[in-house]
């Protein structure tokens, strides 16, 4: 499609009304366009009769469900990435929605901005996937093989978390990323932790990269842009 | 209580049903018994019978061989008047005319027989008399019969008949009142029993049934429902406490949360303010999500049969990752926090659940705690797993160290600091869940939680 650059086209399907209006107009709002079926078999129609960038499915659908739809799609090999909506407090969802052939999942109620995160991130993920061995960011360079990083030819020492927390922001250069994502992709923690854990670590990126690189998008996370640095270079 | 009352609910009891049933075995089986003896014993007495009556058949036939003894009929004549209250001795002409003897006719019958006097039904009666004995034809053509009366037989009969009915009888008598007895007893207890839980359903969940303290099946019955009520007592008042926490607990939430929307409707011409407390406001709302959010997660984790996501779980690396973790957060906070943590500790487990109450540990380390060292340290101890979390104090005092697992309980030193008061809770279902067990210690002046994981898996 294309991708990055123009907006995504998105099948939103959800049976709630309001929940589906309310993504729908902050998708479209962001440049995206969606297409909105509200039951398991229209959704399942669509989403194998037309082409898409993304499916953002609930899970609790009439007619036929969030995973058996998923489910039969990944069965007749088609691949789009799959953003499973689930409701608070499902202990095993996640595991069986990622079972089922789903890319990513988001627990309702959400922040838009966590939603919007997420669509940006799984767009690019179709679209650019990056194979370099070395990332780079304005004068920051990562050597994935050697795993060694420096800025500006002076070699900075991270430890294994630090290490692994910048390769993530590094390959989202440019876009941003939220907590929680940081949290599952980072750690691999899929809890919410009552503190600001991941600030503190942020912090301490920070103090060891510059303070210029990583900045923080108020209300949404976090996202790494390099002054001098186009977008997608 | 009147026997008018008590007689058809006793009848209808099990244990009166039981000793009814019993009672009619044993009444069967010792009659059996009782056939079974007649049977032999009689076979016996006739076959001796047989045996004395064939050896006097040749006495007879001896003493008549001998010179001048007067032949059969003298001989036999001489018997019949020796002959005891038993004796039976008879010699019959060609015709049936009766020669000598102390007998009446009999049909010349040759071998072993037996005799009634009077032909009908009731010879088949055991106690029927009659004569056992053997007949032979002479070389002159006449009958002889030899036999016994089957006096003694019937006395043996009836002595054995009587002996085994009156133990019959006897005993009958012996259940039938004995379970009755025992029937009213228990009866009495399950009635008492049930008259409590009919009470209990009627007013009030804080009675209970009584227990004697003999240690019998009612006691053990008492013991185990009372401990049932216990539970449901516990249960009834934890939901009643939960939901009036949980409607306390949003209640100041709420109330913000109104506050802010009205002075965001006030300030409606100023944007800037507009905008803040509509931040704000959502802020508000997300703090009241994130509560319900974990109380679901309790509530799902608190309902969800053990072992049924557990896997193999490398415990020390999740140990060790969590510490890495949450160093920066203690650095922030003032605090070192250091890991000694054995290698190669295995359990099962489900790894998100874990995580997330070990997380909530080291938080409430560092955040509940005085600046210092913050330990985590994880060792093998015999079955089991066991995880420490040190922090240099205050710690939680020992009247409240039950209270805190409860939803939303925060010690009044901890009103100030962010937090919900779900933590711990969320710790001991987890726990529970794992067969955990959770313990608070004093250490070095400090403070300490321990967690006893059972190992393996
Ligand atoms: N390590 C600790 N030191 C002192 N107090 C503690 C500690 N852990 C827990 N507490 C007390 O127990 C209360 C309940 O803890 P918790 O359920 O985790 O809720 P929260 O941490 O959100 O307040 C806390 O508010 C605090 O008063
Ligand atoms: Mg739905």
């Amino acid at each position: 499609m294309n991708y990055p650059g123009g907006g995504m086209r998105i099948l939103l399907i959800e049976d709630e009304p309001e929940t589906a209006a309310y993504i729908a107009a902050g998708l479209q709002e962001a440049g995206h366009e969606v297409v909105h079926a509200a039951d398991g078999r229209g959704g399942l129609l669509q989403a194998s009769s037309e082409s898409w960038d993304l499916l953002i499915v609930d899970r609790m659908l009439p007619g036929l469900d969030g995973l058996g739809l998923v489910r039969v799609l990944r069965g007749c090999g088609i691949a789009i990435p799959v953003l499973f909506l689930t409701t608070m407090g499902g202990v095993g969802d996640r595991v069986s929605g990622l079972r089922a052939g789903g890319d990513d999942y988001l627990v309702k109620p959400f922040a838009f901005s966590e939603l919007e995160a997420r669509v940006e991130a799984l767009g690019r993920r179709s679209s650019t996937l990056t194979t370099d061995t070395v990332l780079r960011a304005g004068d920051l360079e990562m050597d994935l093989l050697a795993r060694s990083v420096s800025r500006g030819g002076r070699v900075l020492e991270l430890q294994r978390q630090e290490f692994r927390l910048l390769e993530y922001l590094l390959r989202n250069t440019g876009q941003v990323v939220t907590r929680t994502m940081l949290l599952e992709n980072v750690w691999g923690y899929h809890f919410d932790p009552r503190t600001n854990v991941v600030e503190s670590h942020i912090s301490r990126l920070r103090e060891k990269i510059g303070g210029d690189l990583v900045h923080t998008v108020r209300g949404a996370g976090y996202c790494v842009r390099a002054s001098d640095t186009a977008f997608g270079a | 209580m009147p026997w008018r009352h008590w007689l058809p609910r006793l009848a209808r009891t099990s244990n009166f049903r039981l000793v009814l049933l019993y009672s009619g075995l044993f009444t069967v089986s010792v009659l059996v018994l009782m056939v079974m003896m007649l049977w032999w014993g009689s076979a016996y007495v006739i076959q001796q019978t047989d045996e004395m009556v064939s050896d006097e058949l040749g006495d007879v036939q001896a003493a008549a061989a001998k010179p001048g003894a007067g032949g059969l009929r003298g001989v036999i004549q001489d018997f019949a008047r020796q002959a005891s209250v038993r004796d039976r001795y008879l010699l019959e002409g060609p015709s049936g005319q009766v020669l000598a003897g102390n007998m009446p006719h009999i049909p010349p019958v040759t071998g072993t027989m037996t005799w009634y006097p009077t032909s009908s039904i009731f010879n088949f009666w055991p106690l029927a008399s009659g004569v056992r004995g053997a007949g032979i034809r002479t070389a002159g053509g006449d009958f002889l019969f030899v036999g016994r009366s089957t006096l003694a037989l019937n006395e043996m009969r009836a002595t054995v008949a009587r002996a085994f009915l009156s133990v019959i009888g006897a005993s009958l008598l012996l259940a039938v009142t004995g379970g009755l007895v025992m029937t009213v007893g228990s009866l009495r207890r399950v009635e008492e029993i049930g008259r409590t839980g009919q009470e209990i359903v009627a007013t009030d969940l804080s009675r209970r049934v009584a227990v004697r303290g003999t240690g019998d099946e009612f006691d053990r019955l008492a013991l185990s429902l009372n401990a049932m009520l216990d539970r449901i007592q516990a249960l009834m008042e934890g939901l009643n406490q939960v939901s009036s926490d949980i409607a306390h607990d949003l209640r100041t939430p709420l109330t913000r949360l109104r506050q802010r929307l009205e002075l965001a409707h006030r300030h409606e011409g100023d944007p800037a303010a507009l905008r803040q407390a509509l931040e704000q406001a959502i802020g508000n709302v997300d703090a009241i999500l994130e509560t319900f959010a974990a109380l679901l997660r309790i509530a799902q984790i608190e309902s969800q049969s053990p072992g049924i996501a557990f896997t193999r779980l490398d415990v020390s690396a999740l140990l060790e990752d969590l510490v890495e973790f949450y160093t920066p957060l203690a650095e922030e906070y003032g605090h070192s926090l250091a890991g000694a943590i054995e290698p190669g500790l295995f359990a099962g487990g489900d790894a998100e659940l874990l995580t997330q109450a070990f997380s909530n540990l080291i938080e409430n380390a560092i955040r509940h705690g005085r600046p210092g060292a913050v330990t985590m340290s994880a060792r093998r101890r015999g079955d089991a797993i066991c995880v420490e979390i040190a922090d240099p104090g205050p710690g939680i005092p020992e009247a409240f160290r039950d209270k805190v697992f409860q939803r939303f309980y925060r010690l009044e030193q901890s009103r100030t600091t962010p937090g919900t008061g779900l933590g711990l809770s969320l710790v001991a279902a987890v726990a529970l869940m794992h067969g955990a067990d959770v313990t608070f210690a004093e250490h070095g002046g400090g403070f300490m939680v321990r967690v006893q994981l059972p190992r393996g898996g």
